[in-house]
């Protein structure tokens, strides 16, 4: 359970990106967040990654307050997400295969366990093939399914995607969202922040929109449903 | 950090040096020149060191007697010297006794001086308990009937400590400055490795991996570094030293020396600096990337 309450996000004294945020998201869910530009949708993930702080408000992540994790936690706080990110920030001149074992490397993980995990995610994603290939030769989506690859490898219990699909073309898109779907049915909580409203309504999932600072629709709440598609 | 983190991070550290290998090599020469010019300090100041001390040590000087002393007052004379305060020990030196020692050093030469007869006049060795008493003391034994002069080795000493009181300042402020720019060299060969590894540190942030882990390829980096440097500076020093002690030795008969076995005492020195300055160069670099996360570090 993630739950938002009241957050208030100022930048630099006087920029306010939210402007006390409620939102509840259960286990398991897969929400979609949409808004206008500037609306503070990815301020909203940052938060949720300790990226950045809020300035009033809590968080609450499974019980544990986020305002609360010491710095020094922050790093064992993040192995419980997966992030995946627009500009997928692979390492382009590095293969397939060692993008995503780089994610367990780095949290002290043990060379055998990375084989048989590494291997496990690629083929969810459909990428075994390719394993040995560098990224940079890869189509936009082949490299968003490398990042989904590693997003998903230390197995968290939550996805954070923004905009995982800004760049690549439609239908690749579609897939990756079916492949956010899939994950999504083995327990994974899912949240996509897109602005391809046509994507989203292709999925019959709980959708959020954010304006200036707040929330405006949710389809949760079924009042505003048709507002929101 | 468990093995696995350790032993990734050591083979992260040296493929960092070597993937920025003309910026490696760059600190590396300048660490080298560093290393070098502290370390001639330093053995300059230790051989100066010694060479005072072995004057010092004797802390003696040479009473010369006027010529035509007979044995008699040469006996009351001593008597005299002795009751001198500050004065430990007096030893006779004949004129034979000087004669037959310069005999030895000049050979045939000597017999040109002999021609006039004995040209040396009787003399005592005189210690001195203090030597920063030598010029009460040299005052008093000056004014003892038939004493003709007292040998001046004062100012050897005098100049000798000033040089040295000069090269240490010097070497001391010479140490720091190198060290500052050493850390310098290095953390900025560290940055530019940073810089290059940029993208790799915020996808290391953003799954988690800890700060130390983050950290420590970079000081490994600069350890490397740093014993690189050691190593490379050890060698050169020690051939330098050796050849100027070669050559010194050959010109002057100074026996005090330093050992002319250096290399593992300095290597030992160096890489113990090396090491500090390896770690607080890679500090100084990734700190200010520590605080940074996502995209502000890309
Ligand atoms: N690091 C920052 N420093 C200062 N202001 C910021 C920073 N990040 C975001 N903002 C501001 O906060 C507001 C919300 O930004 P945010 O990035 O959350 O919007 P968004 O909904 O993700 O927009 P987009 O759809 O264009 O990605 C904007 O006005 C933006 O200028
Ligand atoms: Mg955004």
């Amino acid at each position: 359970m993630i739950e938002f309450r009241n957050v208030v996000k100022v930048y630099n004294k006087n920029n306010r990106a939210l402007e006390g945020l409620n939102l509840k998201i259960p286990d398991g869910q897969f929400l979609f967040v949409v808004g206008a530009s500037g609306s503070g949708k990815s301020t909203m993930l940052k938060i949720l990654t300790k990226e950045e702080d809020c300035t009033t408000g809590k968080i609450y992540v499974n019980g544990v307050n986020l305002n609360n994790i010491p710095k020094r936690k922050i790093p064992y706080y993040r192995r419980s997400l997966g992030i995946v990110f627009q500009d997928f920030r692979l390492i382009e001149k590095m293969t397939v295969y060692d993008n995503v074992a780089f994610a367990m490397h780095v949290i002290g993980a043990h060379p055998r366990e990375i084989e048989s995990r590494v291997d496990y995610v690629l083929n969810l994603v459909d990428l075994r093939r390719k394993s040995r290939s560098k990224v940079c030769e890869l189509s936009g989506g082949e490299k968003q399914r490398v990042g989904l690859a590693r997003a998903l490898v230390n197995n968290p219990g939550i996805i954070i995607a923004d905009e995982p699909t800004g760049n690549i073309d439609p239908e690749m898109s579609y897939d990756i969202v079916n492949l956010l779907s899939n994950i999504n049915k083995c327990g994974t909580t899912i949240i996509m922040v897109t602005h391809d409203i046509s994507l989203v309504k292709m999925f019959n999932y709980r959708v959020v929109e954010l304006s200036n600072g707040v929330l405006r629709n949710d389809t949760d709440n079924l009042t505003h449903t048709e507002e929101v598609v | 950090m468990g093995f696995q983190s350790i032993k990734y991070c050591l083979k992260e550290g040296l493929k960092n040096v070597w993937a920025n290998n003309i910026m490696s090599l760059a600190s590396i020469i300048v660490m080298v020149c560093c290393m070098i010019l502290t370390g001639s300090a330093i053995l300059l100041s230790t051989n100066l060191t010694r060479a005072l001390k072995s004057v010092e040590h004797q802390n003696s000087v040479k009473v010369f007697l006027t010529k035509k002393t007979n044995s008699v007052e040469i006996a009351q004379i001593e008597e005299q010297i002795k009751q001198v305060p500050n004065v430990i020990k007096c030893e006779y030196y004949s004129s034979d006794q000087a004669s037959a020692q310069y005999k030895e050093v000049l050979g045939d030469l000597y017999e040109i001086l002999q021609e006039s007869g004995n040209p040396f006049p009787e003399a005592f060795h005189v210690s001195m308990e203090d030597f920063s008493l030598y010029d009460q003391t040299v005052k008093k034994l000056e004014s003892i009937k038939n004493v003709e002069s007292v040998s001046d080795r004062s100012e050897t000493a005098r100049r000798l400590s000033e040089l040295n009181r000069l090269i240490s300042t010097a070497g001391l402020w010479t140490v720091c400055a190198l060290a500052i720019v050493s850390i310098f060299i290095i953390s900025n060969t560290i940055k530019l490795t940073i810089h290059n590894r940029r993208l790799e540190i915020s996808i290391m942030k953003s799954v988690g991996a800890t700060n130390m882990f983050i950290c420590t390829p970079f000081i490994v980096e600069g350890v490397v570094i740093g014993l690189l440097s050691a190593i490379v500076s050890s060698v050169i020093l020690d051939i330098i030293y050796k050849s100027f002690i070669d050559v010194l030795g050959g010109i002057i008969s100074f026996q005090g020396f330093y050992t002319r076995n250096i290399f593992w005492e300095v290597l030992k020195y160096f890489s113990i600096a090396g090491v500090f300055i390896g770690i607080l160069g890679g500090l100084v670099s990734i700190r200010r990337y520590l605080k940074k996360e996502g995209v502000s570090i890309v």
